[in-house]
């Protein structure tokens, strides 16, 4: 089997089911696991060039949401079997992720093992879960992501952050907010005023609380003020929708609930 | 139309700058978060807005000044930074800034690369339409300039096409205009650019009157042309570059506030300039509160708005003009 | 008043002006002639110094043009170009204030005394009841008085005018005719105009100039210069020049079908 990964996600998925030797091509994205470094790169911004990938002759390509349903078509007619985790352009909740990773063990003969695999996220995530079944709503730290600043944005209701914040313990403030990743006025955070800010593109970690403190307006909302920036857990474990997603849950778990024993 | 023409200048300015007040207490109290004004100033949202209400307010009145400015030089209203190029010429320089991380000057490195991309582009689009018994034609100009604008927006794309994902979000998003300022110096290094330019543009505003006329006119009339052009297209571009650096692409502002001012005050520079810093403060302000407020609290791209009030005004003027010249 | 000694200019590599050598004198009215590209604006650039010579030289009062400082120069020589197009909609009593500007220094306003020039500019002009109308929304013939109004509140001692009726129609052409030699009779305003009619330029100008690719082919009175063989030697066609019975000036009469060749002049190509 000759396997093309579209998606970084994807690529952590594959190497999960233990199909590390047969991705055949990757983007320049896929960062992990270390061995994923030495696959060719396909693809780097935008759309992967067709040529590319058909010399590769790829028996089964695997995206996570294609920029250009076409390309789908020319890559079944050189006989590749397409698959798409999730057409919609982005994972929604944990449940989503799940279904990816049964898709692909699906379409790889992989059954078995991404059954075992889901059982065993879903057990670690079940476990975290009974450090919370006796939390009260208030008792859960509320919490603002900012994926981008200048201008801001943030994950809304209908994102696997959305999802993870709950699963850690936390409340997204943006909840209320319909649609992905919307970008919002930064005077709704300060009105918002989260207990904790997780910022997604620190140049550095712990850079952030110094930047974040100096923002016109932005020093008295509660979690500048104590100093609860979160921008040191590895982006990947949080925003990237793979296996080490639920490592990101454990490790934001552990910081929003620092005295909860663990399991 | 024209019916403060003939009223005194502090009559006029007094009335702008009333416009200007309102604008800056509707932006003051409009905003994403629904709270009581106790709140808005003990939470600190007060200062939040009051630096985007004063950004919006720089840009907008440099943008405007910058559009006369250039309108003055060309003698042509359909001239202003973002049709000519000028502010794709900044973009581009802005943008191999971020995109290559270059942050040699410090704070003032994006803003002086946006300013040296503006006064390239303007230098280059004159020398690209002079003729060779060196006189620029008007229409030659502004068809290089919106020919620049084409060639200098491919290659803003391409700088985003390049740029590492972590800076892609931002470039992006600058590329459609954004007010939201983070940071008291660059509004401070924005705002001097700005006042300075205001200044030099208001104490020779007699001069841009005759420089409207044309260049050998103006030169009859006893004015030093080389110096004068060279004087105000340094002024325009400082403005565009410094208004570009802080809030990215802005479009259309420079050409509909300049137009609608001449309307109202009439063309002499010794009232239009000071008027027209007033009023596109005063309409980007309140352009910024309809893209802060209307789909609140998700913000829309201020160049949007702009452009799409601007737009059918740009397309309205063009129908006008054409209509004047079969008269 | 003015001296044009051995003048050469052009642009670049492209001569247009050569040896080219008269004076004009306080309260004449000279009148400059010649076919198209002859070089009659060129003349008129030069003799503002907008145009460096290449050679020769252009003296105001004994001092060379381009020495002197340009606030001042412009308020010696006021200039009307060719069609002049005014984009935005300055008002007349604007335009005319606007031709205060050589006598203002850098940061003043205009005082009373300039409105008063300006208005009586205007008066000059017969413009003073448009002072408030927009210059776009002029027809022709106003639009080109208020430009004049906007030269004499330069309050200077020579006018240049390039085809100042130009465009205009037969009224427009005499009004715009009798209001400049009324100046230079009354004001004894030093005027060189360029002129396309040959009959509107012998009866208005006390002396003409009648350039031939870039030189001087004549010079004198209308009376000297526009004689049928000049006439034919500079245009290369056949008129015949009368005297009209009123003023006593000359009067080229044309005839239509035979470019002015003359009868026994038609040779066929064969």
């Amino acid at each position: 089997m000759r396997i093309i990964s579209l998606a970084p996600n994807v690529t952590e998925i594959l190497f999960a089911l233990g199909l590390g030797d047969s991705i055949v091509g990757v983007t320049d994205r896929c960062n992990y696991p270390s061995a994923a470094a030495r696959i060719e790169r396909v693809s780097g911004f935008g759309t992967p060039n067709v040529e590319t990938l058909l010399s590769l002759s790829p028996t089964l390509v695997v995206a996570s949401g294609l920029a250009r349903p076409e390309l789908a078509d020319v890559l079944r007619q050189s006989g590749a079997r397409v698959l798409d985790v999730q057409p919609s352009g982005f994972i929604s909740d944990f449940p989503a992720m799940f279904e990816a990773v049964r898709q692909i063990g699906a379409a790889t003969g992989r059954g078995d093992e991404a059954a075992k695999l889901i059982a065993t996220m879903q057990g670690e995530l079940n476990a975290i879960a009974s450090r919370f079944t006796h939390l009260e709503e208030p008792q859960r730290p509320r919490v603002f992501v900012e994926i981008e600043d200048s201008p801001l944005m943030t994950s809304g209701a209908g994102s696997f952050i959305d999802d993870l914040i709950h699963r850690g313990g936390g409340r997204n403030v943006a909840h209320e907010i319909e649609g992905g990743y919307p970008r919002i006025d930064p005077e709704k955070v300060v009105a918002w005023n989260p207990d904790v800010i997780i910022v997604a593109h620190a140049d550095r970690p712990g850079e952030a609380v110094e930047r974040l403190t100096k923002r016109i307006g932005w020093a008295e909302i509660a979690a500048v003020r104590n100093r609860r920036i979160i921008d040191d857990i590895d982006a990947d474990l949080l925003f990237r929708p793979g296996p080490r997603l639920v490592e990101g849950v454990k490790a934001l778990a552990e910081r929003l609930h620092p005295s909860l024993p663990t399991p | 139309m024209t019916f403060l023409r003939h009223k005194s200048r502090p009559y006029i300015f007094a009335l702008f700058a009333l416009a200007l007040a309102a604008a800056c207490l509707i932006s003051l109290l409009s905003g994403a978060a629904h709270l009581p004004w106790s709140e808005i100033w003990s939470k600190g949202i007060f200062w939040l807005r009051l630096a985007r209400t004063s950004i919006a307010a720089v840009a907008g009145a440099g943008l405007s000044v910058a559009g006369v400015v250039f309108q003055s030089l060309l003698r042509n209203p359909l001239a202003e930074p973002y049709v000519l190029g000028v502010t794709a010429g900044a973009g581009v320089g802005a943008a191999l800034a971020i995109v290559l991380g270059i942050t040699a000057a410090g704070l003032w490195t994006v803003p002086g690369m946006a300013f040296a991309g503006a006064l390239a582009t303007i230098v280059l689009a004159r020398a690209l339409a002079r003729t060779p018994s060196g006189s620029v034609p008007v229409e030659t100009l502004l068809l290089a300039g919106v020919t620049l604008s084409a060639v200098l927006n491919s290659l803003l794309m391409f700088l985003v096409s390049i740029a590492p994902s972590d800076k892609l979000h931002g470039v992006v998003w600058w590329l459609l205009g954004n007010l939201q300022i983070t940071d008291w110096r660059l509004l401070e290094i924005a705002a001097a650019v700005v006042f300075a330019g205001l200044a030099v543009c208001i104490v020779f505003a007699r001069d841009l009157n005759l420089m409207a006329l044309g260049e050998e006119p103006a030169a009859h009339l006893g004015l030093d042309v080389e110096r004068s052009r060279r004087t105000f297209l340094l002024v325009a571009s400082l403005m565009t570059g410094a208004t570009v650096a802080t809030s990215g692409l802005i479009g259309f502002v420079g050409l509909i506030v300049p137009h609608a001012v001449r309307m109202l005050v009439g063309p002499d520079h010794r009232r239009l300039v000071p008027a027209t810093a007033l009023a596109g403060a005063t309409f980007l302000i309140l352009a910024d509160c309809l893209a802060r407020t209307l789909l609140a609290p998700i913000e829309i791209p201020i160049g949007v708005v702009t452009a799409l009030a601007g737009g059918p005004l740009f397309l309205m003027l063009l129908r006008r003009r054409k209509a004047e010249a079969w008269r | 008043m003015l001296t044009i000694e051995n003048l050469q200019a052009g642009y670049g590599e492209k001569l247009v002006l050569q040896d080219v050598t008269f004076q004009v004198s306080s309260g004449e009215l000279l009148g400059v002639l010649g076919p198209n590209g002859c070089g009659k604006t060129t003349l008129l650039r030069a003799l503002r110094g907008t145009l460096l010579p290449q050679r020769g030289r252009v003296r105001l009062n004994d001092c060379d043009i381009h020495a002197i400082d340009k606030q001042s120069l412009a308020r010696s020589v006021a200039y009307l170009p060719q069609d002049l197009a005014i984009e935005l909609d300055f008002t007349v009593r604007e335009l005319a204030l606007m031709g205060r500007s050589p006598h203002l220094s850098r940061f003043a306003r205009e005082s009373a005394v300039d409105r008063q020039v300006a208005d009586e500019a205007m008066r000059l002009a017969d413009v003073l009841h448009l002072a408030d109308c927009a210059a776009t929304a002029l027809s022709g013939g106003e639009r080109q008085r208020a430009l004049i109004a906007m030269c004499l509140a330069q309050q200077p001692r020579i006018l240049l005018l390039d085809e100042p009726t130009n465009h205009l129609d037969l009224g427009h052409q005499l009004s715009i005719l009798d209001l400049i030699a009324e100046l230079n009779r009354e004001k004894h305003l030093a005027v060189v105009a360029v002129f396309h009619d040959l009959n509107l330029a012998a009866e208005y100008c006390t002396r003409l100039v009648l350039l031939d690719a870039g030189r001087i082919a004549a010079i004198g009175t209308p009376q000297e210069v526009l004689t049928e063989e000049t006439i034919h030697r500079v245009y290369g066609v056949r008129v015949k020049v009368e005297r009209n019975a009123l003023s006593q000036k000359p009067h080229i009469v044309l005839t239509a079908g035979n470019e002015g060749r003359g009868l026994a002049a038609v040779v066929l190509p064969r």
